[in-house]
């Protein structure tokens, strides 16, 4: 049963009919239409009584929107699960002979896999209709598995059945239960379309047999919500109260998530790691060091199958063990594995940047639709030959007229070399996005033709339409047969062709598109002009990013972005095996080095234990101890030492020069520091040993010949003895303090790049800071024209509490 | 029992889920509602031999790249559909064959093109022999059919089969040139 908002009703009205909702609540409507639905879903319901308690509380609950999104999409789910019964009961035998199909049930697993939890929780609820359906089948290969049984049922898509299928046309089930599925199944589709359509078309048609003025939108009695919506009250004041919006700002609803890689690491120094966790899947870690106020932080992305996380982490939350395995594990508990390989290769990070973006774009197609007064169908809104001056007047506002042919920009699937769609089209750029509206009255009319396909194939493909009411008229969001169309902006000009023109505004869109900003002013009327058109293209741009998280598109998204994930990771993972066998075989160092790197879960560790190994062999402990004890010191001596060794693995002949100062300078800090340990236990032994060692770098730092050097290794007494004599302890002097201001040099150096780094970070901050200091004025504007609103004392908390609901959503 | 995954492509109100709807349950579809995604599966018997086909029904729209190539990197045939009734539709699917090759990375993939709509003779806009010099460049099949009079539609998935099965043992021939050499 379809209804609407009557302009006329009154409190008295309330009662009578409860299904007409007063003004102050009419955020509201959504939610009681998914009650409603449920309650007509559930009347034909075969789940338990403790399941079907369950979704009542849940669809009662009104406390948040999320909550409404879950209801919906378990519906959703509800009715799927009915028709598959329903399948199940008559195509039981049939489907027997498919049991044995491996591969059927693999092609069809990696589908189930890729439902969103809480479809798989709802499955677990229809144990009822299971258990029914294993009662009738003997044969062993009924019992399994609910996703099997699952993939066993489905003939057809999930998708082909309608989200709003209504308990007539599950009647429709019973009253031919010896028809074929498939036949059964089509014939549903076109019937219930068919069915909506006519109930529409009675309740629009009874709406116009009163006196105007009518309400912009009529909604279907489930499947849609609605904002915007006017009333008597406003129509009187309409001249008055002017709402001009000159100082608000119209945000972009985006998702910054994907921006994030290019933004904050690709070209600038940090770590990738790829991995497969048996649970959740493939992975791809990106880890940076950053200092904010202060304070050392790591900035993480990690991707998986469900999605992409970004967060920004403090370095005491992983104490002196950042590992990539215990990173990744903070923004994902699930992930056990602990073998994370680094991406050490060129081309790594184009390849992450190009899964990061595959989901950005900058082209947007709208479809805008003429409505004339009185009419009900999409025969005959595609049906209007021609526009008006009054929608020519509303076309020149949200963008350009342009000549197709030759068209160099976003087409939007127009023909721009035949002129097979028309001559002439509307186009617009904003906000760095091109835009190509589908004007149905642009578009190629075919007389004779009851559906005008050449103007719905463009229009039936869009996923956001503008509907232009050239006359004061009801639209609903279900005349129009589209699998994409999900969310309508309705306007409707008032003074149309005059100074005061003015365009009233509504918004309809399917129950599980979230909302979606900027939030219509009350009362919802504009004045024709650059605002007007700011804010109607954001609302346009953020539907559209908004439609994509309804359930039909979030669940292509899925596996979409799973199977890229997937390629990813395989990729990564052969350039990773192909580049390891060249390091391998040039060096064995090289080879060491890799190996310690790809074994250790920190990478910085593993440098620094490479190069102690290279120098002291024995004293590998000691320097691993003080490496983890500081890790941001022990990075940047890393890094530092890292492109010595590049330059010396590469050229033979400038490694003999290269690598005496590399050996020096590797021999003269950890030998310091071991010395400061040694103090500090006072070993005897060790003592001795050190004073060798220093004997040793004393002989190096004169200059003196590299035979003499050895000389002096090999025999223990000479070394002894010339430590003896006034000179070597001359020479130890100096060597000391040459030390020291190398060290106090290293430690300026550090410092300079530190304040450097922190500028940067400040600067980061500066801006993140003004952008929330922007959204904070947008807020306190919103909050401003909240309470400015009239509202009725005893609604106002409900109403107050969905405002904070919409709130929370959009930001 | 065989499997095969077919994908019907091509661009938006040429009649592919008409087509297909024809083929699995033997009913015309007169309204038009634009599909997002839709699976089918159905028995088919072709030249003596049953086989399984897993159909699955496409956007016409370019708005999804990414999942358009997903659906060719899965799919084993391809049934490219216009309508006889409209140049541009013929004209969208020009650079098909070359998209379905650089995904699938071989020039051996099964592909049927079909021109759907043949029972509008009087609204015809692309005559029968530029579809037949198409499939040529392409080297693979051409029917056209009407959906509606389901006219060549079983005809058309049978042609499909026929080609995995034509491309698969070519392939498998080639495997025997080369052990023997």
């Amino acid at each position: 049963m379809l209804h609407f908002i009557d302009s006329s009703e009154s409190e008295d009205d309330l009662d009578e009919l409860p299904r007409h909702l007063p003004p102050v609540i009419r955020r509201l409507a959504p939610l009681r239409h998914a009650t409603s639905q449920y309650n007509l879903r559930s009347t034909g319901s075969t789940s338990s009584d403790s399941s079907t308690a369950s979704e009542n509380d849940k669809c009662s609950d009104f406390s948040s929107l999320k909550s409404r999104r879950a209801s919906c999409i378990e519906l959703n789910k509800e009715d799927e699960f009915k028709v598959m019964a329903a399948d199940k009961l008559l195509m039981a035998m049939e489907n027997m002979k498919h049991a044995t199909s491996s591969q059927a049930i693999r092609w069809r697993t990696t589908s189930t896999e890729s439902l969103p939890g809480i479809i798989k929780s709802n499955r677990r609820h229809s144990k009822g209709p299971l258990e029914l359906i294993q009662g009738l089948m003997a044969k062993k290969a009924a019992v399994g598995r609910p996703a099997k049984f699952k993939n066993l049922g489905v003939v057809g898509p999930p998708t082909l059945i309608s989200s709003t299928v209504s308990l007539h046309e599950i009647s429709g089930f019973t009253h031919n239960p010896t028809s074929g599925h498939q036949n059964e199944q089509t014939h549903q589709k076109t019937n219930g379309s068919a069915v909506h359509n006519q109930l529409t078309r009675n309740i629009m048609n009874e709406v116009l047999t009163k006196v105007g003025p009518y309400p912009q939108i009529v909604l279907p009695s489930n499947g849609f919500w609605m904002d915007g919506v006017n009333q008597q009250h406003h129509m009187d004041d309409q001249v008055n109260n002017m709402n001009v919006n000159s100082c608000a700002r119209f945000k972009l609803e985006t998702d910054e998530t994907s921006h994030c890689y290019r933004r904050h690491f690709f070209g600038r120094e940090h770590h990738d790691f790829f991995a497969n966790d048996p649970i959740v899947g493939p992975l791809v870690l990106s880890v940076r060091t950053e200092v904010i106020s202060s304070c050392d932080h790591f900035r993480i992305i990690l991707r998986t199958r469900k999605g992409t996380i970004h967060e920004i982490v403090s370095a005491t939350a992983l104490a002196d063990r950042p590992s990539a395995s215990r990173m990744a594990k903070l923004l994902c508990e699930e992930i056990t594995t602990e073998q994370f390989s680094p991406v050490a290769f060129p081309g790594g990070s184009e390849l992450i940047v190009q899964y990061d973006e595959h989901v950005l774009t900058n082209t947007y197609k709208f479809g805008v639709i003429y409505q004339k007064g009185g009419q009900t169908t999409e025969e005959q809104l595609f049906g209007n030959p021609h526009g008006s001056p009054a929608f020519d007047e509303f076309l020149s506002m949200i963008g350009d007229s342009v000549q197709l042919n030759g068209f160099q920009k976003y087409r939007g699937g127009l023909d721009t070399a035949h002129n097979q769609t028309g001559h002439q089209s509307v186009f617009s750029e904003f906000k760095n996005r091109e835009i190509m509206f589908h004007v149905s009255t642009m578009l190629p009319y075919t007389i004779g033709d009851a559906q005008q396909l050449q103007r719905k194939r463009h229009i039936g493909n869009d996923i956001v339409a503008i509907i232009f009411q050239e006359a004061n008229t009801p639209f609903a969001p279900d005349m129009i047969a589209s699998n994409f169309l999900h969310a309508y902006v309705v306007v409707q000009p008032i003074d149309a062709l005059t100074d005061r023109v003015r365009y009233r505004v509504s918004v309809a869109a399917r129950d599980d598109v979230p909302f979606f900003g900027p939030t219509l002013p009350t009362p919802s009327i504009f004045k024709r002009g650059q605002d007007f058109r700011n804010f109607l293209l954001t609302k346009l741009i953020n539907a559209e990013n908004a439609a994509y998280k309804s359930s039909k598109f979030a669940k292509l998204a899925e596996r979409t972005r799973s199977s890229l994930l997937d390629g990813l990771h395989a990729t990564l993972r052969e350039r990773a095996e192909f580049y390891a066998t060249p390091l391998l075989e040039s060096t064995s160092s090289g080879g060491e080095s890799a190996a310690t790197t790809s074994s250790s879960s920190n990478s910085y560790g593993g440098g620094i234990l490479s190069s102690v190994k290279k120098a002291f062999i024995g004293r590998s402990r000691s320097v691993s101890q003080e490496a983890s004890h500081v890790p941001h010191r022990a990075a940047t001596i890393n890094v530092t030492s890292r492109p010595k060794k590049s330059i010396s693995s590469t050229s033979s002949s400038t490694s003999a020069r290269t690598h005496s100062p590399i050996r020096d300078e590797e021999v003269v800090k950890p030998y310091r520091k071991e010395w400061e340990i040694s103090s500090q236990e006072s070993p005897d032994n060790e003592h001795d040993s050190d004073t060798g060692m220093e004997s040793m770098s004393s002989t190096e730092m004169s200059g003196q010949t590299r035979a003499s050097s050895c000389t002096f290794c090999v025999d223990d007494f000479h070394v002894a003895a010339n430590h003896q004599s006034s000179d070597a302890k001359r020479l130890e002097t100096l060597c000391v303090d040459v030390t020291r201001l190398q060290n106090e040099k290293h430690d300026l150096l550090r410092q300079n790049v530190s304040c450097k780094t922190d500028i940067k970070k400040l600067k980061d901050r500066q801006s993140v800071l003004s952008e929330e200091l922007e959204r904070a004025n947008d807020e306190i504007s919103r909050l401003r024209r909240m309470l400015k609103k009239p509202s009725n004392s005893d609604m106002a908390p409900v109403h107050q509490h969905f405002e904070r609901s919409y709130s929370d959503v959009s930001v | 029992m065989r499997e095969f995954k077919v994908v019907v492509l091509g661009s938006g109100g040429v009649g592919k889920s008409a087509l297909t709807v024809q083929f699995v349950s033997s009913t015309f579809i007169e309204k038009y509602d634009p599909t997002i995604e839709d699976f089918y599966r159905k028995e088919i018997e072709v030249d003596g031999q049953p086989s399984v086909l897993e159909i699955l029904d496409t956007a016409g729209t370019e708005q999804f790249s990414s999942m358009r190539d997903l659906y060719i990197k899965n799919g084993q045939g391809f049934v490219v559909v216009y309508s006889i009734t409209s140049q541009q539709t013929f004209h969208d699917i020009r650079n098909m064959k070359e998209q379905i090759v650089r995904v699938k990375g071989s020039e051996n993939v099964p592909i049927l093109l079909v021109g759907n709509k043949c029972d509008l003779s009087h609204q015809r806009q692309v005559r029968s022999e530029e579809g037949l010099a198409l499939a040529e460049s392409w080297s693979c099949p051409f029917t056209e059919c009407s959906a509606k009079n389901n006219q060549n539609v079983n005809v058309t998935f049978a042609e499909i089969v026929r080609e995995m099965n034509y491309v698969q043992n070519k392939s498998r021939q080639s495997k025997s040139c080369c052990s023997l050499m």
